[in-house]
C-alpha cells in the first residue's frame, strides 16, 4: 500500500505537472478545460438540434461524441473514489466511495466498450502513421497535427489494451477462485493498472483538448457571432 | 556515623539483591522432562501447620500454605484472574459481573478493573466482602479474596469468620473427577471461604456456614449458646485418601480439561429451535481435541494468554502475539521463525473474499458465537446466571438479559460479535457522570411503590410504569437534593423528570449497552459467515448490519425496544442498505462485465492483428 501510495502520488504529480507546463509553453491555463468543455456542451447542442439534416451519420458523431464524454467523466469519478482514499488517508477504498466506485464502474466498463465500437475506426492508423512508427519518414517534415493525432490513437488503444487487465482483476476477484493472498495480488494489479490507465487517459484527454482547440475549426466559434 | 550510614545502605543494597535474586521454588524450576509431576503431597493450614486426621479442631487445608511449598504464590497471585482490583491490569474489555436486584429493578455491570461501562463494586455499596458473597461462586480466589487493605473495617468480624478467600488453585488445576467447583461456590455463598477450596477437592466435607456464625465466633470456640440450633463449619476428611505418611495426591496434568475452564466460562444461547443440549454444537477447536490451554497458555506469572488481536501491544507482551487466530492460522510476518500451523491449524484460503474483510473484520465475526439470525438471541453464561450452581434459576427468562450475537465495533476498528446488555439503575447525575445508587438503598422505595399495584403480573422482570417512575424520583430528590440530579437509566436511554412532572428521556453514553466481544463457540469452515456467498451479510435483510438487536427494558413505555445492528457499527444504514442493494444486481453486472471485457478484448485484437499484418506487409513490400 505505502509503495503503491508513492508512487502513484508522484506519477499523478509528475503528469499534472507536465500537462500544467504545456498549457503554459502554448499560452494557456488549467481554465481552457472550462472553456473547452463549455464549448463542446454547445456544439453538442447545435448538432442534436441540426441532427435531421446531417442524417444517420450526424447522431452516429453525437453519439460517439456522448459516449467519449460520459467515459471521460464516468472515468475521472473512478480516478478520484479510487486514488483518493489511497493517496489522502492511505487507507483502502471504503464506505461511500466504495459504493460510488462499485456503481460507477460497470457503467464505465459498459460506455468504454462503446467508445471502443464507435471510436475503433475513426482512430484507426493509416499508411501515413504506420510509417511514422516505423521511422520510414526520418528527414522528412510533418506538422504537429499530425504527431498529436498519432499520439491520440495509440492513447487510444493503449486505453482499451490497459482497461482489460484493468477489468479482468475485478471479474477474477468476483468469482471464488483466488484466496486472500491470490485477492490481494488482483486488487494491487488492479491498482496498478488503474495508475497506468489513468496516467494514459488524462494524457489523451489533454492532447485531445489540445488538437480540438488547435487544429479543429472550432463550429461554435464559428456560429456564435 | 558516616560508617554506620554505610553500613545501612549496604544491608539496604544486599537485602534488596538478596530479594531480586531468590532462587524459584523447586516446582517453578523445570528441568525438561515432559513427564508430569506427581503431586502426592501433605496439606497446610492457614497457619502452616501440616494437617493431620486426628487434629481436632480439624481445619481446611490452604492451597496458599500447600501450594507455596513448592510454587511462588506471590507471583501467581499477581496473575489476570486474580489482579482485576490491581491498578493498570485493563486490557481489553471482559465481561463485567452484573448485579442483579430485581426488586429495586436493577441491572448494573460491575468490574474492579477500569473498563467503560462497568462500575466500581464499591460504588453500589458493595465491599469486597459483599461483592466475594454475591459473585465468589465463580471467582478462582485470591485477589480482593486475599487483600487485607482493599477489605472494609466494617467487614472486618466477618472476615475474621470467613477467613480469606485465597486462590484455589485446584479450580484450574485439579484433573481429579471429584473436584467440585460447584461446592466450592456453595461454600462461598455460604460465607465459608477458608473452607471453601478443601469443600471443592473432592476428599473432604465441609457442613455448616460460616454465614449463620455470630461476628464473635472463633475457629477454636464452642457455638455460643445462644446459636446453639446452627452448624459451624466444620471439616471432615476422607482419610482414605490419605497415605501413612499423611499426604494425599492431587491429579494435576499439565494439560487441564476444558471442563474445568467451562465452569467458570460456559455460556448458553436460547435458542427456541434448538432447545435440547443434544441439538446443539461445541467449539471447533474442542470438538477437534484441543484444550482451551492450547491457546491460552500462561507461565508461572499466570498472565493467561487472551489471545486477541493487539493483546501483545497492549500489555507490553509481544510473545502472546502469535497466540490469536491469525498467529495460528495465518502466521505472522514480524515472527522470526513460522509460527503457523500451530496445533496442526489449517490456513484458511477465503477464495473470492475481498482482502478489505480482513483489514475491516475481526476473525470472530465470520467465525465465532452463534449465526446471527433476524432477531438477537438471549445468551446465560455462568458468571451472569450463576450455571453449574445448585439450585440457579435455569429458565430461559432469568435474569440479566444479555443479547448475543450484536456486530459491534472493536477499538481497532472491526467488527466483532459482542454480548451485550443493557443496564437498569438509579443514580443521581452530576457534571461528574453518574453516580448509581445502591439497589440495597431502592428495593423497599421501589416495593412500596409497585406494591399498591396489585393487578401487576409478577413476572421475572417487574415493569415500570411512566408515573412510578416520576414518583420514585420526585422521592430521590426529597431525599437528597444535593447530590445532583436523580434518573433512572434503562433500555439504552435516560430518564429524568422532565417539565409538567413527566418523564422525559435522554440519549447518554452511560445508558448505553455494555457491550464484550466473545470469541467462542468457534463455528466450523462450513458455517463461516460468507460461505453462502456475500449475501449472507450483504443482503438489505442480512442480520450482520440489519438483524434487529432486542434491548431489554423494564420500562413499560418501552419493554423490549428494539435497534438496527448498523446501530453500534458507526455506518450510516443508509449507505449500507444501499451497497447491500447493489448485490442484487452482482449477477447481472458480472455478465456484463464479462460482455464488455470480450467486446474490448476483441477491438484491441483486432487491431493487434492488423499491426502485424501491416508489418507483414510492410517486410514483404521491402523484400520485392
Amino acid at each position: 500500500m505505502t509503495v503503491f501510495r508513492i508512487l502513484s502520488g508522484l506519477a499523478i504529480a509528475a503528469l499534472l505537472g507536465a500537462i500544467a507546463y504545456d498549457l503554459r509553453r502554448s499560452g494557456e491555463r488549467w481554465s481552457c478545460l472550462g472553456r473547452f468543455l463549455r464549448q463542446e456542451a454547445k456544439r453538442a447542442v447545435l448538432d442534436w438540434r441540426g441532427r435531421k439534416n446531417s442524417g444517420a451519420a450526424g447522431t452516429l458523431d453525437i453519439l460517439r461524441r456522448v459516449v467519449f464524454g460520459v467515459s471521460a467523466a464516468f472515468f475521472l469519478v473512478l480516478a478520484l473514489t479510487g486514488f483518493a482514499p489511497i493517496l489522502i488517508l492511505g487507507d483502502h477504498l471504503s464506505g461511500i466511495l466504495l459504493i460510488i466506485h462499485v456503481t460507477i464502474a460497470p457503467l464505465f466498463a459498459l460506455f468504454l466498450s462503446a467508445l471502443a465500437l464507435l471510436w475503433a475506426h475513426r482512430l484507426r492508423f493509416d499508411e501515413g502513421d504506420w510509417r511514422l512508427a516505423l521511422g520510414q519518414e526520418r528527414g522528412r517534415p510533418f506538422g504537429k497535427e499530425r504527431l498529436v493525432r498519432f499520439a491520440l490513437k495509440v492513447g487510444f488503444r493503449l486505453i482499451l489494451f490497459l482497461s482489460l487487465p484493468l477489468m479482468l482483476t475485478v471479474i477474477l476477484g468476483l468469482f471464488p477462485l483466488f484466496g486472500t493472498e491470490g485477492e490481494a495480488l488482483l486488487i494491487r494489479w488492479h491498482g496498478y493498472s488503474a495508475l497506468l490507465l489513468m496516467l494514459v487517459t488524462l494524457t489523451e484527454i489533454h492532447l485531445t483538448i489540445v488538437y480540438v482547440h488547435h487544429f479543429t475549426q472550432h463550429p461554435v466559434k464559428e456560429r456564435v457571432p | 556515623m558516616k560508617n554506620t550510614f554505610l553500613l545501612l545502605l549496604y544491608l539496604a543494597l544486599f537485602n534488596g539483591s538478596v530479594s531480586a535474586q531468590m532462587p524459584e521454588n523447586v516446582g517453578d524450576i523445570a528441568d525438561g522432562n515432559r513427564s508430569v509431576p506427581v503431586h502426592l503431597i501433605k496439606l497446610y493450614d492457614e497457619f502452616e501447620r501440616v494437617i493431620k486426621l486426628d487434629d481436632r479442631p480439624l481445619m481446611p487445608f490452604s492451597s496458599r500454605e500447600t501450594c507455596r511449598k513448592c510454587h511462588e504464590y506471590d507471583k501467581i497471585r499477581r496473575g489476570w484472574h486474580f489482579n482485576a482490583a490491581d491498578s493498570g491490569a485493563v486490557g481489553r474489555r471482559g465481561e463485567p459481573w452484573i448485579l442483579v436486584d430485581r426488586q429495586a429493578v436493577t441491572q448494573i455491570a460491575l468490574s474492579y478493573r477500569s473498563w467503560p461501562g462497568a462500575y466500581a463494586p464499591g460504588s453500589v455499596g458493595l465491599s469486597t466482602f459483599g461483592f466475594l458473597k454475591m459473585f465468589g461462586r465463580h471467582l478462582p480466589g485470591g485477589g480482593i479474596g486475599e487483600k487485607e487493605g482493599a477489605q472494609d473495617l466494617n467487614d472486618y468480624m466477618r472476615w475474621q469468620v470467613s477467613g480469606n478467600l485465597d486462590i484455589n488453585c485446584q479450580s484450574c488445576h485439579n484433573a481429579d473427577p471429584a473436584q467440585s467447583q460447584a461446592e466450592y461456590g456453595v461454600q462461598v455463598l455460604r460465607q465459608n471461604f477458608r473452607w471453601a477450596a478443601t469443600a471443592g477437592s473432592g476428599f473432604a466435607t465441609v457442613q455448616g456456614s460460616a454465614g449463620d456464625m455470630p461476628d464473635n465466633y472463633d475457629l477454636y470456640s464452642a457455638v455460643p449458646p445462644e446459636q446453639s440450633n446452627v452448624l459451624p463449619p466444620t471439616v471432615t476428611y476422607n482419610s482414605s485418601h490419605f497415605d501413612v505418611a499423611g499426604r494425599v495426591l492431587f491429579n494435576v496434568p499439565r494439560r487441564m480439561p476444558p471442563t474445568q475452564c467451562s465452569f467458570c466460562h460456559s455460556s448458553k444461547v436460547i435458542d427456541p429451535s434448538n432447545l435440547e443440549r443434544w441439538q446443539g454444537e461445541e467449539d471447533v477447536h474442542t470438538a477437534a481435541g484441543m484444550i482451551c490451554v492450547d491457546c491460552h497458555r500462561n507461565g508461572l506469572d499466570h498472565q493467561i494468554v487472551r489471545g486477541y488481536e493487539g493483546e501483545g501491544e497492549e500489555t507490553g507482551r509481544p510473545a502472546v502475539v502469535p497466540f490469536t487466530c491469525k498467529g495460528c492460522h495465518m502466521g505472522s510476518i514480524d515472527a522470526p521463525v513460522p509460527v503457523e500451523g500451530r496445533r496442526g491449524a489449517p490456513r484458511p484460503r477465503h477464495p473470492g473474499i475481498p482482502p478489505i474483510h480482513f483489514d475491516k473484520l475481526a476473525c470472530t465475526a465470520c467465525h465465532s458465537g452463534p449465526w446471527p439470525t433476524s432477531n438477537t438471541q438471549r445468551v446465560k453464561t455462568s458468571r451472569a446466571h450463576a450455571l453449574g450452581i445448585p439450585k440457579t434459576d435455569k429458565g430461559d427468562e432469568a435474569l440479566p438479559h444479555i443479547m448475543t450475537p450484536v456486530f459491534a465495533r472493536l477499538r481497532d476498528g472491526t467488527y466483532a460479535p459482542h454480548n451485550a446488555f443493557w443496564p437498569a439503575f438509579w443514580a443521581y447525575q452530576s457534571r461528574d457522570g453518574l453516580a448509581p445508587i445502591a439497589p440495597g438503598r431502592m428495593r423497599a422505595r421501589v416495593q412500596a411503590v409497585l406494591g399498591r399495584d396489585t393487578t401487576r403480573v409478577a413476572g421475572r422482570w417487574p415493569v415500570l410504569q411512566e408515573s412510578e417512575i416520576v414518583e420514585i424520583l420526585q422521592q430521590l430528590r426529597l431525599d437528597d437534593s444535593t447530590s445532583g440530579n436523580p434518573v433512572y437509566v434503562s433500555g439504552g436511554g435516560l430518564y429524568a423528570i422532565g417539565p409538567g412532572g413527566t418523564v422525559a428521556r435522554r440519549e447518554d453514553e452511560a445508558a448505553g449497552p455494555y457491550l464484550w466481544p466473545i470469541a467462542h463457540d468457534v463455528r466450523p469452515k462450513a458455517q463461516s459467515l460468507g460461505v453462502r456467498g456475500c449475501t449472507d451479510c450483504h443482503a438489505t435483510d442480512a442480520p450482520f448490519h440489519f438483524g434487529t438487536v432486542i434491548i431489554a427494558s423494564p420500562y413499560v413505555l418501552r419493554p423490549d425496544s428494539t435497534n438496527r445492528m448498523t446501530a453500534y457499527q458507526d455506518k450510516n444504514p443508509v449507505s449500507v442498505w444501499v451497497f447491500s442493494m447493489s448485490f442484487l444486481f452482482r449477477p447481472g453486472l458480472k455478465v456484463m462485465l464479462i460482455v464488455c471485457f470480450a467486446l474490448i478484448a476483441w477491438v484491441v485484437l483486432i487491431s493487434m492483428l492488423r499491426g502485424f499484418a501491416h508489418i507483414i506487409r510492410t517486410l514483404a513490400a521491402e523484400e520485392e
